[in-house]
């Protein structure tokens, strides 16, 4: 046993540590061994500027059709936007319809709660313009089903929202307005909209079990109203009243909205934010890529040989500036809101869409913001198209073209932070990066985009030395 | 035993990846004779020596005087050090490089089945200086494995004469991998924030097979006397395809469409000879000689900054003596005496031009069980000299552990 610790400790452990010096690695070794097979010890960045770039198109797209308001809802106009609300109810009452239906003193009204946490918000400052006093004008439709027994209130459960959806945007029911005057003098309490005299008539019509499918409009509002969704706590409740004290209140099962322009528009260049399903398309002219390329690396671009994937350097990052004008823009937060880059990228053959990274050039953020914002008083948009670029330049071969997508993302509280992430600091306290309700906005990229852009580009090349 | 097996462990711990940091863009390193660990404790010396159970790739005729079932299986552990202008480069590596099965059929010859590694280009180097801005990482990892299914039997009017022949089918991947940091040098202050965490790969992957045809083939012819036997082969020429594809690459997720490029590699024919004189005492002396004449210099794996397109070449020859004492058979014999020693060197002109190998190696058979089964431990060392600027001069050193199973498959019991 001895003999055998004699081995380990004075021959086999010291021969170990003598071959693992003499067969190990230095840094000084490994550089002269990469630099004499060819091979670099880095990667050599550099730096290409491709001023005066006028987009080839703006294409701008909006879409529409309902979404759900479960969650959020909004009623009124925002800008050149107009927001209508639609109220799905199925429900049954026979004892209560059985003496309504009968009732000279009828009546009703439909009770929203507003979206508390939005308005009380202590990034906001809505509660300096309590109380909100307006005329407003609300414009009823609805699509009354009657029928009976609990069969016919489930029969309706199974209806998809997505085929109550489809079904929204041709809507052609006769419209009652009313008018009457707002007061809103605390967040917490109710919002009571009166219903027209005509939807009463029709209620009474409902002996057992009904479907009432509602669409409330706002159009002449300048305000939008944001209020609670079908499926939160505080859901909007239709109250219909009779004589002596009897009441029906009924909440709707799901919600929606539908966003569209109050006015038709064309050629338009303008984003909303509001988490809207929209987008605006912008088309950089491939030659001009190509030929400052071209011009830096003294090679022919694209490429073309073999089968025409350029691999000789790869974008590490990509920007575009985008001189920006925003005199004609308009928000309601007076927040900045970051604009969501997003590039057309080829996959497997296919174009797709994909989401850019950004990537924080911290000193810049301290001095000056995110340069990926809009209403934030600067004077250029730097927008990075990372991914869209290296896929551009690898496939330029048969590629149109250069397209990238933008879109409005949510306000931003910290315009100054390099986090871009919420984050507990050192005190304790949270810090919120973004604020998490949408604003909805007027924003024209048109006087911004005539003006010529510039693209950035940090490039990693396998050339050697010539 | 303990002892040893403790030390190995250490060993193989302590391990990465290389055999030889020569020749990586080509094909890389070589290992002959089909990576035994009996041979290479004779210093490659020792194909022709019929007497010894298991497989020879250079020669598939001694299979046919196998008498039992057996198996083995090579574990090869090398470490090589380059004589780099300053500093110093090392490294380790373990692979399995072979696994034979051969079953003798008696007077229906005998057959068997292999995997070899007959080229690797196995290698990792990293090199991180932070204050000169030089971060890279440079692996390698290429196999040209060879799956070799060999039939060789005894002619039946004579003998002592054999024939026997080995189909060698080409499968195996080679991958490159350089990650190289940012060099912001030319890059104005203001713009660096962008290359942060910033790795770019340069990715090459790749994968092997023979252009035109399945397999290449080795045709060999024993003669097997009473004090000498002797062997001749003849190994087919054949072309190694390399397709592949280059790409650069942020990480596995984020790359570039890759560019797909193939290369041909002309391998030559293969000539081999040996001879095996018993001396009394269970002694034996080995004498072998193989032949390759390349002729067209193999194309790199390349792919751009200055790396060479081409790798020059030059007729490969191996010259290799050995010395042989077989362990007594007899199980109650001391265990030092049936054990068996083994001596050798080699010469080696390799396929790279302008670089030789000289090595020398010795090797010990234990004896395990009855019947033959057996751990054979050869320790090899060398270097491996250039006479061009291509290379580095090398000096390696390299453990293989085979083990040798015997069984009795198909043989009568004999009586009790």
């Amino acid at each position: 046993m001895k003999k055998t610790m004699f081995l380990y400790l004075f021959v086999l452990i010291p021969l170990l540590g003598i071959m693992a010096c003499v067969f190990d690695s230095d840094n000084e070794g490994v550089g002269s061994f990469l630099d004499h097979e060819g091979l670099p010890l880095n990667y050599k960045v550099e730096t290409l500027t491709i001023e005066g770039i006028e987009p080839s198109s703006v294409k701008s797209y909006f879409d529409d059709y309902p979404y759900s308001a479960n969650g959020r809802a909004v009623l009124g106009t925002s800008f050149d936007l107009n927001h209508d609300l639609f109220l799905d109810f199925a429900f049954r009452n026979e004892n209560f319809f059985s003496e309504f239906s009968s009732d000279d003193s009828a009546s009703g009204q439909l009770e929203f709660y507003l979206l508390k946490e939005f308005y009380t918000s202590e990034s906001l400052t809505f509660d300096d313009s309590l109380p909100i006093k307006e005329n407003l004008t609300l414009s009823y439709s609805w699509v009354l089903s009657t029928g009976s027994g609990n069969r016919f209130v489930d029969s309706i459960a199974g209806i998809t929202n997505s085929s109550w959806y489809s079904k929204l945007d041709s809507w052609e029911e006769a419209v009652f307005d009313t008018v009457f005057s707002l007061n809103i003098v605390s967040y917490d309490s109710l919002v009571i909209f009166p219903i027209p005299k005509d939807l009463i008539q029709a209620m009474k019509k409902v002996g057992d079990a009904c479907r009432l499918q509602l669409k409330i409009s706002a159009k002449e509002t300048s305000n939008l109203y944001r209020l609670n969704g079908a499926s939160t706590p505080f859901r909007p409740v239709l109250l219909l009243k009779g004589s002596n004290n009897t009441y029906s209140s009924n909440s709707p099962f799901r919600m929606a909205a539908k966003s569209s322009y109050i006015n038709e528009v064309s050629d338009s260049q303008v984003l909303h934010g509001g988490g809207l399903r929209e987008s605006l398309i912008v088309e950089l002219p491939k030659e001009k890529i190509m030929t400052a390329l071209s011009e830096f690396y003294g090679d022919e671009f694209p490429f073309t040989e073999g089968d025409s994937m350029d691999v000789r350097q790869m974008v590490v990052l990509a920007e575009v500036k985008i001189p920006l004008q925003e005199g004609t823009s308009k928000n309601t937060l007076n927040k900045p809101i970051q604009m969501v880059v997003a590039s057309m990228i080829d996959s497997l053959g296919e174009e797709s869409r994909k989401m850019e990274a950004y990537k924080i050039n911290s000193d810049l953020v301290k001095a000056e913001g995110h340069p990926n914002m809009i209403f934030n008083e600067l004077d250029t948009l730097s927008l990075q198209v990372t991914y869209g670029l290296r896929d551009f330049i690898n496939k330029a071969s048969d590629k149109e073209d250069f397209r990238f997508m933008v879109r409005l993302g949510y306000p931003v509280l910290q315009p100054n932070d390099p986090a871009y992430t919420d984050y507990i600091n050192t005190e304790g306290d949270s810090i919120y990066f973004f604020f998490s309700h949408f604003d909805y906005v007027y924003y024209d990229l048109a006087p911004s985009l005539e003006k010529p852009m510039t693209l950035k580009l940090w490039l990693a090349t396998k050339r050697g030395e010539e | 035993m303990k002892t040893l097996l403790f030390a190995l462990g250490c060993l193989f711990t302590v391990s990465s990846y290389a055999s030889s940091v020569m020749g990586l863009d080509a094909l890389g390193a070589e290992d002959v004779s089909g990576a035994s660990a009996a041979i290479a404790g004779s210093g490659y010396a020792g194909n022709a020596k019929a007497s010894e159970e298991g497989v020879s790739m250079m020669n598939p005729a001694r299979l046919a005087y196998n008498k039992n079932v057996s198996f083995s299986a090579n574990l090869s552990y090398q470490m090589v050090s380059a004589s780099v202008k300053n500093g110093s480069l090392g490294t380790q590596s373990i692979t399995i490089p072979s696994f034979y099965l051969a079953f003798p059929m008696g007077q229906f010859g005998a057959f068997s089945l292999g995997l070899w590694q007959h080229y690797s280009s196995n290698i990792k180097l990293e090199l991180s200086d932070s204050l000169n801005s030089q971060q890279a990482t440079l692996e390698y990892q290429g196999s040209i494995f060879e799956f070799t299914p060999s039939y060789a039997i005894k002619l039946p009017f004579w003998h002592r004469l054999s024939v026997g022949g080995t189909a060698h089918f080409v499968m195996g991947n080679n991958k490159r991998l350089l990650t190289l940091g940012p060099d912001n040098s030319a890059v104005a202050e203001e713009d660096s924030w962008a290359t942060n965490n910033s790795d770019v790969t340069d990715a090459v992957n790749g994968s092997w097979s023979i252009l035109n045809h399945l397999a290449y083939y080795t045709l060999a012819a024993q003669y097997r006397g009473k004090t000498a036997s002797i062997f001749f082969s003849y190994t087919t020429a054949y072309t190694l395809v390399n397709d592949m594809e280059y790409q650069l690459q942020m990480s596995q997720l984020d790359t570039l469409a890759p560019t797909k490029l193939s290369r041909q590699i002309d391998v030559p024919i293969t000539l081999a000879t040996g001879v095996s004189y018993r001396l009394p005492k269970r002694q034996f002396v080995m004498f072998d000689f193989m032949w390759k004449p390349w002729k067209n210099d193999i194309p790199n794996v390349a792919g751009s900054w200055d790396l060479p397109n081409e790798t020059l070449v030059e007729s490969e020859f191996l010259i290799s003596v050995g010395y042989q004492r077989d362990g007594s058979t007899i199980f109650y014999d001391s265990f030092i005496s049936r054990m068996t020693y083994r001596a050798g060197a080699w010469y080696k002109n390799g396929y790279l031009k302008d670089v030789s190998e000289v090595g020398g190696s010795i090797g010990l058979g234990f004896p395990l069980g009855k019947r033959g089964t057996t751990i054979d431990l050869a320790i090899q060392g060398g270097v491996r000299s250039s006479k061009s600027d291509a290379y580095f001069d090398e000096t390696f050193i390299g453990v293989k552990i085979g083990l040798m199973g015997i069984g009795a498959w198909g043989n009568q019991r004999s009586g009790m």
